[in-house]
């Protein structure tokens, strides 16, 4: 549809800008109007973005998780039980195989891998038996990686809040 | 907030009619909401004119995870010490005014945030800024210095359970509080906190009271001196080189270290190098503590600002991102990395690792 959603929300921008914004000079009501650019130009970016990104981010997770789920199984028992922990965040449907993916079910997705992630993070850090010295660090190194990878997609999203926030 | 509703609540509370001849809240002012109220008090030939300050939590609560109680208190405490506040002068909550939120009145104390000579260009210029950063510094050593036993103040701020462990404990609260409190697992800021946990020094001066947020714009100046110290929300008993981390530019003013050698003649201690940056990252992730937890506020309806969208949903990204670069430096390097701009003649962050 055109004009599209982007397309919109840039030209409520716009007059904002050139037609409201000079004539402001309240500062609770500049301030507000400065939050609201930064809030529409972050949409403007993420309606677009916002679906494959959070694909890319939950397959990316997906691959993090499965591989450091082998590595725990591959030890003690001990590591086995944090290895089916991450088998239940892996194993959940998230949509029927036919459905669409809706930006909502992928965000909740990514929430729960997030979570998994979280404590594979804690799990790391707290029990230094839980995988070999090797592993480890290696497991930390592929997580970190990953942190930039996600900073590198997301980049876009945040750069639009630069300036004032208020 | 109306005038009317204003005066009809003084009016009970000074037991005498009320008129209100100036309802102002000031800006900026993110966190809660303060008014400045002018009032005329009595009747007649008795009537007073009172300049007061009310201070209101915001529907959410707030965006510091401290309640206004706290603040009151800490602000009730202080009046008869050394260190100069506003007097206080009631605090309540749950009543039809501003629709059951907590909030304080203190008095106005004549001066302003801000102080206008400070850009002054030119040699005229520097001794203002010096004078100013002096000022500055002899206040914080006064809080710093303050028996805080004496004025009850451990009473209503959790005091650590030893000066090695001044920095810890205030560490583990705001961790918690961030574990309570984020709006969505962040994995990357948990692998951060681990680092940052494992650099925690332990060689405090002493246990002192540290006020927060602080500097221009926070304190009330008049003559190019503090009257008062305002906003004491995030006031809390621990390692002073925070209270520096939280001064928002004022080592910037003058130079740092000779700034920072007049803070502690006047202390009467000496800050720790290591202390003074871990400060600078436990102070950014305690502001994105703040910023990311109003956002609950935001998701439920309590506080649908559009400023509390923007910082709480931006805050682990940009500040979080920041700080995972740092994983696996030394904390000084950590630092200077973190904050360019205030290390590069300062003593407390040696020249030679820069």
């Amino acid at each position: 549809m055109r004009p599209s959603a982007s397309e919109l929300i840039d030209s409520i921008a716009e007059a904002l800008d050139t037609r409201v914004a000079p004539h402001v000079t309240d500062p609770w009501a500049a301030s507000t109007l400065r939050s609201i650019r930064g809030l529409l130009a972050h949409l403007s970016v993420r309606l677009d973005m916002e679906i494959p990104m959070l694909t890319a981010s939950n397959a990316d997770l997906r691959a993090l998780l499965s591989n450091a789920r082998a590595t725990l199984a591959s030890t003690s028992t001990s590591r086995i039980l944090h290895a089916q922990d991450l088998d239940g965040v892996l194993a959940r449907p998230w949509r029927l195989p036919d459905e669409m993916p809706t930006s909502a079910s992928l965000d909740e997705e990514n929430r729960a891998l997030n979570e998994g992630l979280e404590q594979l993070v804690r799990l790391l850090h707290d029990d230094a038996g839980a995988v070999d010295e090797g592993s480890r660090p290696a497991l930390l190194g592929e997580i970190r990686e990953y942190f930039g990878r996600l900073r590198e997609r997301e980049a876009p999203l945040w750069a639009v809040f630069s300036g004032p926030s208020f | 907030m109306e005038k009317a509703d204003v005066a009809t609540y003084f009016a009970g509370r000074f037991d005498a009619p009320v008129e209100i001849t100036g309802l102002r809240q000031t800006f900026p002012g993110m966190s809660r909401e303060t008014w400045m109220v002018g009032a005329e008090v009595g009747e007649g030939a008795s009537t007073k004119h009172r300049d007061l300050v009310l201070r209101i939590d915001l529907p959410s609560g707030g965006i510091v995870p401290v309640p206004l109680r706290t603040e009151w208190e800490v602000y009730r405490r202080l009046w008869p010490s050394p260190v100069p506040v506003a007097e206080p002068l009631w605090y309540d909550e749950g009543l039809p005014f501003a629709e059951g939120r907590a909030h304080m009145v203190r008095e106005l104390v004549d001066g302003s945030t801000s102080v206008p000579e400070i850009n002054t260009p030119g040699p005229e210029g520097d001794a203002i800024r010096r004078e100013i950063a002096f000022e500055h510094a002899e206040k914080l050593a006064l809080v710093h210095s303050l028996d805080w036993k004496k004025y009850g103040l451990d009473e209503v701020l959790s005091a650590p359970r030893s000066v090695a462990d001044a920095v810890r404990d205030d560490f583990e609260t705001w961790k918690r509080i961030w574990m309570e409190r984020k709006s969505a697992p962040f994995p990357e800021i948990t692998d951060v906190l681990y680092w940052l946990e494992e650099q925690i020094p332990t060689d405090s001066p002493r246990i002192s009271l540290i006020k927060g947020n602080n500097g221009i714009g926070e304190e009330i100046w008049r003559d190019r001196k503090i009257v008062a110290m305002s906003d004491w929300e995030l006031a809390a008993l621990g390692d002073p080189a925070q209270d520096w981390a939280f001064s928002q530019g004022m080592l910037s003013l003058w130079d740092p270290a000779e700034t920072l050698a007049h803070y502690e003649r006047v202390a009467g201690f000496k800050l720790s190098p290591r202390t003074m940056a871990f400060s600078q990252l436990f102070i950014a992730f305690k502001a994105m503590v703040c910023l990311n937890s109003a956002l609950a506020g935001f998701i439920d309806g309590r506080d649908r600002r559009p400023a509390t969208a923007v910082m709480g949903m931006s805050s682990p990204t940009n500040m979080g991102g920041r700080l995972v670069s740092l994983i696996g430096m030394d904390i000084e390097d950590a630092a200077a990395v973190f904050s360019p701009a205030r290390h590069g003649s300062s003593p407390y962050f040696r020249s030679e690792r820069a």
